[in-house]
């Protein structure tokens, strides 16, 4: 009985593949691509390319149910994101998944790109695969950078107002090309319809186009071996040696390459599963509203070292970095096969790239790094919702127990940091009084310097007063007083000193 | 080839076990787009924390301005003046207020759930003093009779009036120091004390002093006017 249902089975599948094959051709299509031969050594340094395809995927099914709730207009896009995340069931995930899959997206095509590079896979015959993955690089940040305009909240406001400013710097064509962006001078409701048509078809149509490529150019190239120092890529006799080896030693793509591919996607996906859960969506931040002035907008992550550069670049050369930077880095990104495509691939063989790559991951990192601490902006707030540390209350007389509270009022910790909360703009106030005297502390607290404003006229005598004395009694607890030169007695108030009682006599 | 399909289905499995741990793991625990419904006690604290706890101290206790988690000290203020400061602010004093014209702008209601959550937090079972915490409401006080209560109760830990040094609890006769209170300000501190840094209220117990020594109404408005005047002698 089973066995003859089997056997039906059997058939009414075989023969529907039988049907849809002599009128298709698909099978014959498809099992040449599934079964091309691979390099037997291609092992795990090559499935970060099949995971950034796996990334794009999933971005292309949670983007497709995401726009079938999402309202792409100025005035409700930001309360469709809250409908999403809060009456759509499960919708929260939904937008979670679809954030860390995008950032999972950008880390994975970077780090094959790194992996192209190192193993100067780009050479002759794949320098149009290099290419057209370079293009496919841009799409990506593209679709980045305008997945999170779609979010309609501060980031995206302020991340416009960037976009559109530097778009303004272009001499002549400036102004033209920055309404062309922005659908107008402002931005507005043209804005986000125009980024919404970028993100949901223009941007990923042409991905799509550019992946169907690299794949193309994948089975007609093949993909490439690993390294050997001293197997050298000359153009006469690469493609001859490359079709004898493979042939010799090749494997076929399906099962086993394609299983490593899939063991590393399953993990990868895991992982995006697990941060999606538990981090959960990312934004909307504050409403998109140009009146809110506290707003802290900061870009996503692949474009935190932008946002560091501009905020570190001495003003004067900023336009001049705009407008030829980008261009040499498109073109350099570009070119590189052109420039080199022939002799060693090793990396061990190629100390200049080598060289080269950790110059510019190390600058890219710490300029992400230093994005993320932003140290350069204060904390705005700080001075209501980081408490003065307990510890630098205990056995503090009345007026020094004031000046904590003006220290705090006066916002002096959105740049300060006490028991390290607090801004890194200036420097801690930990052991501010044993590094400067009393008089010092009056004069910066006044006078302001080194970036700091200056509060004479904020402060009144009496607070000063209070803030300083409080200062003082900020010290490395361990330091004896009397090693510590320039320091003072601790003192509660100027009129205890004969100096300060002069002063206050002479008003 | 079954291999594969075997291998692709285990995988497979462990991803939708993985999701459905995660998926359950994310409905149980505080949810990121703030879908749950906070009430008017945690959203009192939330508020507290980002708007308070800096000069008020993590929790309402051990800050550098007046211990808010006090039952007793909530319950003697009351509600209306508590919504009053938290409105407007101390005027003459640090505290800037949250109301309409601050800078977190709350509306009347925000202010009143505040109120109430924070009443709901530490207010429980608290007791109003008999003795009035307003200065509207004190008797006028007496300089040179606060004086005496002064060098009774004080001055074994504040110092003599002429003191102005850093020594035991510190001078409160420094002017600098009572140019930034105001008399309620004194008078708070007077009624209720800094438990949490050992300095006692009006009912004692005051160094060398009897154990049942408690203060009245009357001198505390006393003491207040005495600190003021050796403000002003300075000046």
């Amino acid at each position: 009985m089973f066995r003859t249902i089997k056997n039906i089975g059997i058939k009414m599948v075989g023969g529907l593949l039988g049907w849809t094959e002599s009128r298709s051709g698909v099978i014959t299509f498809v099992q040449p691509i599934l079964t091309h031969r691979v390099p037997r050594d291609a092992k795990w340094w090559y499935v970060f390319g099949s995971a950034s395809l796996m990334f794009f995927s999933i971005q292309v099914v949670t983007g497709i149910l995401l726009a079938t709730m999402y309202v792409p207009s100025a005035a409700e896009a930001y309360s469709s994101l809250q409908y999403i995340d809060q009456q759509v069931p499960f919708g929260w995930m939904l937008r979670a998944l679809h954030a860390w899959s995008s950032n999972a997206m950008i880390l994975m095509v970077v780090i094959h790109m790194s992996q192209v590079f190192l193993h100067a896979s780009f050479k002759f015959p794949r320098e149009l695969m290099w290419m057209v993955g370079v293009l496919l690089l841009f799409c990506t940040l593209a679709l980045a950078f305008t997945g999170q305009i779609m979010r309609w909240d501060q980031d995206a406001y302020w991340g416009l107002g960037i976009g559109a400013a530097i778009v303004d710097r272009v001499p002549m064509l400036g102004n033209q090309m920055r309404n062309v962006m922005l659908g107008g001078p402002y931005i507005g409701g043209a804005t986000l319809s125009r980024f919404f048509a970028l993100h949901v078809f223009v941007l990923p149509g042409l991905t799509i186009g550019l992946i169907g490529a690299h794949m193309a150019l994948i089975l007609k190239n093949g993909i490439s071996e690993m390294p050997k120092p001293g197997m050298v890529v000359d153009p006469k006799t690469y493609v001859a040696q490359y079709e004898e080896r493979i042939k010799k030693t090749g494997v076929a793509f399906m099962p086993d390459a394609a299983q490593r591919d899939m063991v590393f996607c399953g993990l990868m996906l895991i992982i995006v599963g697990l941060l999606a859960a538990y981090l959960g969506p990312v934004g909307p931040n504050g409403i998109p509203n140009p009146t809110i002035i506290d707003a802290n907008p900061r870009p996503d992550y692949a474009f935190l070292w932008i946002f560091t550069a501009m905020a570190l670049m001495p003003p004067q050369i900023e336009t001049a970095v705009l407008l030829i930077a980008p261009p040499i880095v498109v073109l350099a990104l570009l070119g590189l096969p052109l420039i080199s495509n022939r002799g060693e691939r090793a990396p061990s063989r190629r100390p200049g790239a080598v060289i080269a790559y950790v110059l510019i991951a190390t600058a890219l990192g710490t300029l992400t790094w230093l994005g993320v601490v932003s140290a350069w902006s204060p904390v705005m707030d700080a001075w209501t919702s980081m408490p003065t540390p307990p510890q630098y209350l205990v056995g503090r007389t009345p007026l020094e127990m004031q000046g904590a509270l003006v220290l705090q009022h006066s916002q002096c910790r959105n740049c300060h940091s006490l028991g390290g909360q607090g801004g890194l703009r200036g420097p801690n106030l930990d052991n501010v009084g044993s590094r400067k005297s009393w008089d010092q502390l009056v004069r910066q607290v006044q006078q302001g310097g080194g970036n700091m404003p200056a509060y004479g006229k904020n402060l009144s005598s009496a607070e000063t007063t209070a803030v300083v004395a409080f200062m003082t009694t900020l010290r490395n607890s361990g330091a004896p007083e009397s090693n510590i030169p320039g320091a003072m007695e601790r003192q509660s108030s100027p009129d205890q000193a004969p100096k300060a009682v002069a002063s206050e006599a002479g008003k | 080839m079954p291999n594969a399909f075997r291998n692709i289905a285990a995988l497979l499995g462990v991803i939708v076990a993985a999701a459905c741990v995660g998926a359950c793991g994310k409905i149980s625990s505080t949810d990121p787009a703030e879908n749950i419904v906070l009430t008017t006690q945690q959203l009192a604290m939330k508020n507290y924390a980002q708007n308070c706890s800096a000069c008020h101290g993590a929790n309402g206790v051990n800050g550098a301005a007046r211990q808010l988690a006090d039952a007793n000290y909530l319950a003697s203020v009351g509600r209306e003046a508590l919504i009053n400061i938290t409105t407007n602010g101390v005027s003459g004093g640090f505290c800037p207020g949250s109301g309409p014209a601050s800078l977190a702008q709350w509306d009347a209601k925000q202010v009143a759930d505040f109120v109430d959550g924070m009443l709901e937090a530490w207010g429980k079972n608290g007791v109003a003093l008999s003795i009035p915490w307003s200065v509207k409401l004190a008797p006028a006080g007496n300089a040179s009779n606060g004086q005496a209560v002064y060098a009774a109760t004080c001055q074994s830990c504040h110092g003599a009036p002429n003191f102005k040094g850093v020594t035991g609890a510190g001078s409160v006769t420094d002017p600098n120091y009572l140019r930034l209170i105001t008399d309620q300000g004194l008078r708070t501190a007077i009624l209720f004390g800094r438990p949490e840094r050992g300095m006692p209220g009006w009912s004692g117990p005051f160094p060398h002093q009897a154990a049942d020594r408690k203060l009245s109404s009357q001198e505390i408005s006393d003491v207040v006017a005495f600190l003021r005047s050796t403000a002003s002698q300075k000046q």
